[in-house]
């Protein structure tokens, strides 16, 4: 009764502040075992430059109605990716142009600075929508078990049976080419990984009591499926949905390689497709090379980051001490 | 004729804050065919007094002073191997808390027995040593034809049978039982129970029978050890310790426990929690809890003293003990203490 | 005589009871989903947790459930406050029938009845601290400020007995102690207010000192906010100290009620009598008669026909024209039952003489009644021949009134009541 004086502001004021201690615990801890682990470092290294270049590789500019506003005025690519640079076309590297041109006589370390965003924004979208929708199939297969389960659970097998290029190949063709498209054949596919392994670890919480303590307080089912057993599988999705960006980005490269790209915007995938379809694959090592070691650093640098997330998932990994 | 003597026993185990006095200055004695009952909660030391026998103990584990002497033998002496091959099993067995824990799962009951029979005693058959296990099982109440079956195919009573004919293949002359009724219905404990004291006597087999359940003990033991804090703190016939004890844990611990046969006594608990055992420092461990407590018990720490015929007690205020029997009785007397209700900062009770 | 003045009984006390149970089942089925049942052909078995059950808990009553574990009682008690379905039967709460509830019933009836688990450990979400998962409840009920809502949960952990509430209310579950913990489901708990408190095995996994501590808390409560309690134990001496009435449970049945002092210090149902007597006693001086039963608790799936206790009692009913001594009457009836199943325990490989078989089964070599020598010493004769006459003949004339049909409840003294043919007045033998 002496705390009557508090006000209602102080109080959320203080839950406010807690809630950010205890994400900054999360944060911490983290960073403690980020500490020792060279790898993951590494990735975290790798990935910033990547997200650097994305951001600032083109100017951004954003329109609203009639009003133009240009949101990042920087722009490290040297030229245009999309404008012809060198009249002679193909040419080998040199101090204009340090990763040479492509066949049509464009620079090919702009397109390679280029694709770095189109690449970020296909992986991290598709990933997230991804993990989305394969948590909630998790969670709702889980919890509700019986025959939603049964269903959710047969669905994902079918999709575990569709082999991605041939049916993001058929489906790409028949919706057509476009950036929504890719990630959408992306994302079809890619939620069923998640899907199991949510399901499987929600099986493990719904048997702990605290789960029968909320329905027992009269909780409804969505709030135990998100307030209560969520938080405990979150660490999980988060590692999930670091692997998920990782495959999407090769999956995007696969598709643009053959063709089947975003038309008009230029991915890593593409490039390589460009470089096939200008017969110049054997002679241009300039031109391959650049967008294959970007693919390779980029998942590479995911992976690496995913693992190191895994050990503050699962702490037996943690071998140091 | 004395079988075990442990002797001012310090087993501590290494960790970052420095050592966890889990057993500190241990004094015990065992003779031939006796039942000894170790009585304490979780953290007490009694499990790890038990387990420094057979140093069934964890790696941070360290003997820092004290002997223990089996039948004649230091066996804080001896190496690793020395004692897998002389001691462990052959002559000091466990029975532990989880049967289920202490089979290995992909091989019959029957293989395991018939293996740790073969092991210890040479120029045994594998027939031979089936046989005993057979015979074994028969004397168990278990049909002789499930030595074939998986540990997974035994129901929780019928496994802990198993496991006591596991520990007793070798006919030890020590059997440590570790809470060995613990996980069971009273049924099922009060047959296993029987069992292990029919057998026991059949052997002539010792036992230190570890249990929270004084009247488990007061039933089976003809001996008690009350552990508190990693200490002994009252040690005598069973009898005594149940209706003269003298240290006001054991008078706590009475206080606090349920029994059957008493109608209308009132169930009086023990304010505060366990003390921690890192570095608990000088004073009797219990003072922080205790009713009775004086300034000498926060200060100095408390000999053990003898009373009667064996009856062992660390407490200043022993003497006294016929006053704070009857003060103990009163709730009011365990309601004063300075730390009557426990706060965060003192952390776990186990 | 069963009684039939029951159900007049039972209105005329209607109004005094808190919680009453009529007739509940519960079975859950071994094989769920019904893609695997159609896929793998299986038919459906179930498990008997609760069958047939009938309570009456008085308000403000502590009332006691205890038997071994399988038996059913923790099943009953989150049936009763309606955590899972009931198979069967009526639940009425505070006078209402809430077996079938709206969901918005449901939840009105979840401020009144609630729930303490057993395990401290596991019962406490370890992503809320203590605060946020006392409060939860008022949040789902949308009751109260925020700053009401605070005043509340500090109030009611201090009811718990954590003291200072300020100094617990930010920590976390991983960082209190076993009765800390439990002090904290205890204050979720009470923070509705509810009228009605299930505690299963409240305090199982705690020591002793911590557990006597936890119990004066519900002592405390039950005084103070005069609560109606469901306990569930396999404690009996703990519940002889808490509670007013004691319940026994085997297998899914409940064999015998009434006062917690007469159940414990005069039993009626013969497992009563087996179970008391298995629990060690303190006082060194007493020696107590241990009742021996024979085997273990059967499965729930199969359970045995009539009484389900029949084939481990010591007092087995035999047929009306036997005459034995009760001990060789349930050494005839073991060997009878193995005999019929197929399922001799023996410790040789080819089959025995008829005479080892006895001794096996401590039955004597020659039976006081004639009828029955001649009739097992034919089985034991054509043992080997498997003759179905004689067989017949076997389960026939030896079969006792408990294995039949289903038993009735009985009025076994003034206050307790028993489901065995012992206390029918009219001789255990009047059903045929």
């Amino acid at each position: 009764m002496s705390l009557e004086t508090s006000t209602a502001d102080d109080d959320s004021l203080d839950r406010r502040k807690l809630r950010w201690q205890r994400r900054l615990e999360a944060v911490r801890n983290w960073a403690s075992v980020l500490k020792e682990d060279r790898m993951g470092q590494t990735g975290i290294a790798i990935l910033a430059v990547f997200f650097f270049v994305g951001v600032f590789a083109r100017p951004i500019e954003l329109s609203v109605g009639p009003v133009w506003a240009t949101v990042q005025p920087f722009s490290l690519a040297p030229y245009e990716p999309g404008a012809r640079v060198a009249g002679t076309g193909l040419q080998g590297p040199s101090w204009d142009h340090p990763l040479g041109t492509t066949a049509l006589g464009r620079d090919v370390l702009s397109q390679l600075l280029v694709a770095t965003r189109v690449t970020l924004i296909v992986g991290i979208i598709a990933a997230f929508m991804a993990v989305f929708i394969g948590a909630n199939v998790g969670i709702i297969s889980a919890y509700y078990g019986g025959w939603v389960d049964d269903i959710l659970m047969r669905i994902t097998d079918v999709v575990y049976g569709v082999p991605f290029l041939p049916f993001a190949i058929a489906l790409v063709f028949i919706i057509g080419a476009s950036l929504v498209n890719v990630i959408f054949a992306i994302v079809l596919i890619l939620w069923r990984g998640t899907a199991r392994v949510v399901r499987s670890q929600v099986l493990s919480h719904k048997q702990r009591p605290y789960v029968e303590s909320a329905r027992a307080i009269g909780a409804s089912d969505v709030r135990i499926m998100y307030v209560q057993i969520m938080p405990n599988v979150l660490p999980l999705i988060s590692l999930y949905a670091a692997f998920a960006v990782a495959w999407a980005v090769i999956a995007e490269a696969s598709l643009s390689f053959l063709g089947l790209g975003p038309p008009g915007m230029i991915s890593w995938g593409e490039m390589i497709y460009d470089v096939r379809s200008a017969g110049a694959l054997r002679e241009a090592w300039w031109w391959v090379f650049p967008p294959g070691i970007a693919i390779m650093l980029f998942v590479m640098s995911v992976f690496f980051i995913g693992r190191s997330l895994e050990k503050v998932v699962n702490p037996e990994l943690r071998h140091t001490k | 004729m004395t079988l075990l003597t442990i002797d001012g026993l310090q087993m501590y185990y290494r960790s970052e804050a420095g050592y966890v006095r889990a057993a500190d200055d241990i004094t015990l004695e065992l003779e031939r065919g006796q039942t000894l009952g170790l009585v304490g909660e979780s953290g007490s030391g009694k499990t790890t007094i038990a387990r420094s026998i057979i140093r069934l103990l964890p790696d941070n584990a360290e003997v820092v002073d004290g002997s223990i002497d089996f039948d004649g033998t230091d066996i804080t002496e001896l190496t690793d191997r020395e004692l897998r091959n002389q001691i462990r099993w052959q002559e000091v067995s466990m029975i532990p808390q989880n049967a289920m824990n202490g089979f290995d799962p992909v091989y019959t009951v029957g293989q395991q027995i018939v293996q740790v029979i073969r092991h210890h005693e040479d120029g045994v058959s594998k027939a031979d040593a089936k046989d005993r296990a057979k015979t074994l099982f028969d004397e168990l109440g278990i049909d002789p034809d499930r030595v074939d079956d998986y540990p997974h195919q035994f129901s929780g009573g019928m496994a802990q049978r198993a496991m006591i004919a596991l520990a007793l293949c070798l006919e030890p002359r020590l059997i440590l039982a570790d809470e060995p009724t613990t996980a069971l219905d009273v049924v099922i404990q009060d047959r296993i129970l029987d069992t292990i004291k029919e057998m026991q006597a059949e052997y002539d087999s010792a036992m230190i029978l570890i249990t929270h359940d004084i009247s488990v003990v007061s039933e089976t033991s003809d001996r008690i050890a009350v552990c508190y804090g990693g200490r002994i703190v009252e040690q005598a016939d069973a009898a005594t310790i149940i209706k003269n004890p003298r240290h006001p844990y054991t008078l706590g611990l009475r206080n606090a426990f349920p029994d059957i046969g008493d109608s209308d006594e009132e169930l009086i608990s023990i304010p505060g929690t366990p003390p921690e055992l890192v570095d608990p420092g000088e004073g009797c461990r219990f003072a922080p809890r205790c009713p009775f407590a004086e300034e000498e018990c926060w200060d100095v720490t408390p000999e053990p003293e003898e009373y009667d015929d064996g009856h062992i007690v660390e407490c200043h205020r022993a003497d006294e003990a016929d006053e704070l029997r009857s003060l103990a009785e009163k709730r009011e007397t365990w309601m004063d203490t300075d730390e009557a209700t426990p706060t965060p900062a003192q952390g776990g009770d186990d | 005589m069963p009684l039939t003045s029951e159900t007049e009984e039972r209105s005329a006390r209607a109004d005094d009871a808190k919680l009453r149970l009529e007739g509940l089942d519960k079975h859950f089925a071994v094989n769920q989903g019904i893609l695997s049942r159609i896929l793998r052909g299986e038919s459906s078995q179930y498990v008997h947790a609760v069958d047939d059950v009938s309570i009456e808990i008085a308000e403000g009553e502590a009332f006691g459930l205890a038997g071994e574990s399988g038996c059913g009682k923790t099943t009953l008690g989150k049936t009763a406050i309606k955590l899972t379905e009931p198979t069967d039967g009526r639940i009425v709460f505070d006078g209402e029938d809430v077996t079938d509830l709206s969901s918005d019933d449901l939840k009105a009836f979840r401020r009144e009845a609630q729930i303490i688990h057993q395990n401290p450990y596991d019962s406490i979400n370890p992503r809320f601290t203590v605060y946020e998962w006392v409060e939860e409840p008022l949040i789902v009920h949308d009751i109260g400020t925020p700053e009401e809502r605070k005043t509340r949960v500090l109030e009611t952990l201090e009811m718990a007995g954590l003291e200072p509430p300020e100094a617990y209310a930010h920590e976390y579950p991983t960082e209190l102690s076993g009765g800390e913990r439990q002090r904290v489901g205890i204050a979720r708990a009470l923070v509705l207010e509810p009228s009605f408190l299930l505690a299963d095995e409240p305090a199982s996994m705690l020591d002793v000192s911590i557990r006597a501590s936890i119990l004066e808390v519900f002592e405390r409560l039950q005084d103070d906010l005069g609560l109606t309690a469901l306990y569930i134990s396999h404690d009996l001496s703990l519940l002889k100290h808490i509670c007013d009435r004691i319940g026994i449970m085997y297998l899914g049945e409940l064999v015998e009620v009434g006062p917690a002092d007469e159940i414990i210090d005069n039993p009626q149902h013969p497992y009563t009598q087996a179970l008391v007597s298995s629990v060690p006693r303190l006082d060194p001086d007493v020696d107590r008669e241990r009742i021996e039963l024979v085997g273990e608790v059967p499965d729930a799936v199969d359970v045995p026909s009539g009484c389900r206790f029949h084939p481990r009692c010591p007092k087995l009913v035999p047929p009306e024209d036997v005459d034995l001594e009760q001990d060789v009457w349930r050494a005839v009836a073991n060997l009878r039952r193995d005999l019929l199943e197929d399922d001799l325990a023996l410790t040789g490989d080819e089959t025995p003489a008829p005479e080892a078989i006895r001794a096996e089964y401590d039955v004597p070599d020659e039976l006081s009644d004639p009828h029955v020598e001649e009739v097992l010493s034919e089985a034991l004769e054509t043992f080997v021949q498997s003759d179905d006459a004689t067989f017949d003949r076997l389960r026939e004339t030896l079969e006792s009134p408990c294995e039949r049909g289903s038993i009735p409840t009985y009025q076994a003294t003034d206050v307790q009541r028993s489901q065995c043919l012992l206390h029918d007045p009219e001789g255990p033998h009047r059903a045929g």
